[in-house]
């Protein structure tokens, strides 16, 4: 008994075993906590500087967007984008109407000389009249089968689409009739 | 006042602390960079796009260019085909001279002033009569006639028609018609007839105007 209380040594020992135990667990905290700290700063310094890099990126490709020598060749190659889909769509309206156009039967010596090829001598062409579609011819013939004649001479040249008369008359010696001659067109 | 704590009660709480903390950093100062580095990089990605576009566009430059030289140059070629705009006095004076080589005499006139006008086709395919048997026939003998396609147009033209009655021979009248259709145009002759009786000629001028593309001043700059 007296041997226990008389170790204050021992008492002492333990005392400052704990007390460091304590420190130790202290400080222990104390670096974790500071740790965390550092690594989530240097995160966070990580980041500001990554975003930091992307704005100065940012910066430097509007400097280059907004730079007026390159603002005005971009605008003179998009006016000439749109001049070419001006000047295609007129094209293409010309074009469509020019389709029209060359497709339009006409009338010329050579449609007539068509007709005088296939008329018999028996035949006299008295007026003749063209308006865009049908060329009618008022004839006389000396001869009942003459308008008949005609009318097969023209269909075998092939030249018109149809060809067609509705009556003649016969008047003093001569049959009159009128001819009708429809155009294909594109001739 | 002491607060008497155990080791584990004291570990505990500095956890807690510690993950607020890291919550806190997280919630203030992470998320929110990362937020601003993710909206950066979706601007820095539309911008990246916007200067490929430009690049791109820019690099095309002097391709546009030759092209819309050649479109122009096609546009005019074509334009050549048609009439310019004119007033009717000045139409006369292209009609006069034909009609006096072809030694014509303008009796009467009617001239129109320009409208708008979609020029159609004239010429319409005469319908074939059909009937079932005349079909089977066909069909037995593997025949099909294909009708004529015409074609139309839906752009539209300043247009104005004249008309002329002449004195002329029957001669004169086809060399003048000739003489006209030779000016390869848009003036067509829609609608004519000749009294050989009278020696009189009716020729009805149909007439379709397009402007001209006005000419640029100056070259511009050659884009590089």
């Amino acid at each position: 008994m007296k041997k226990n209380d008389m170790n204050l040594l021992d008492s002492f020992k333990k005392s400052a075993k704990l007390k460091t135990s304590e420190e130790t667990i202290n400080r222990a905290y104390i670096i974790v906590l500071a740790g965390t700290l550092i690594i989530a700063g240097a995160l966070w310094g990580v980041l500001m500087l990554q975003n930091y890099m992307i704005q100065q990126d940012i910066k430097e490709v509007e400097s280059y967007i907004q730079n007026p020598e390159v603002i005005r060749q971009y605008n003179e190659v998009q006016k000439l984008q749109d001049e070419i889909t001006i000047l295609e769509r007129i094209i293409a309206q010309l074009d469509s109407a020019n389709t029209v156009f060359e497709f339009m039967p006409k009338f010329d010596s050579s449609v007539f000389a068509v007709i005088e090829e296939a008329r018999p001598t028996t035949i006299t062409v008295n007026r003749l009249s063209f308006n865009g579609t049908v060329i009618e011819l008022d004839v006389t013939g000396t001869q009942v089968n003459a308008i008949s004649d005609f009318t097969l001479n023209l269909l075998a040249t092939e030249y018109f689409q149809e060809v067609s008369y509705n009556s003649y008359s016969l008047s003093g010696n001569n049959y009159s009739s009128k001819i009708t001659c429809f155009l294909k067109g594109g001739q | 006042m002491t607060i008497n704590a155990t080791k584990r009660e004291i570990f505990l709480v500095f956890v807690v602390i510690l993950l607020g903390l890291l919550a806190l950093i997280y919630v203030f100062l992470i998320s929110p960079t990362q937020d601003k580095i993710s909206a950066s990089e979706s601007q820095l990605e539309r911008l990246e796009t916007q200067k490929t576009l430009i690049d791109t566009t820019i690099a095309l430059g002097p391709t546009y260019r030759a092209r819309q030289a050649s479109r122009f140059t096609e546009a005019n070629e074509a334009l050549a085909g048609f009439v310019k705009p004119m007033h009717v006095a000045e139409f006369e004076q292209l009609v006069f001279p034909v009609v006096n080589d072809n030694n014509g005499r303008i009796t009467n006139s009617t001239l129109s002033a320009p409208r708008i006008y979609s020029p159609y086709m004239t010429a319409q395919p005469i319908p074939r009569q059909m009937y079932l048997i005349l079909q089977l026939i066909e069909d037995y003998n593997d025949v099909s006639v294909q009708p004529i396609t015409y074609p139309s147009s839906s752009t539209s033209l300043l247009y104005s028609k004249f008309t002329y009655a002449i004195d002329m021979t029957f001669n004169q009248y086809l060399s003048m018609l000739d003489d006209i259709r030779e000016w390869d145009t848009t003036v067509f002759v829609s609608d004519t007839n000749y009294d050989f009786a009278g020696s009189r000629a009716v020729i009805t001028f149909d007439v379709f105007f397009v402007d001209r593309l006005v000419e640029e001043e100056e070259p511009e700059q050659p884009v590089d």
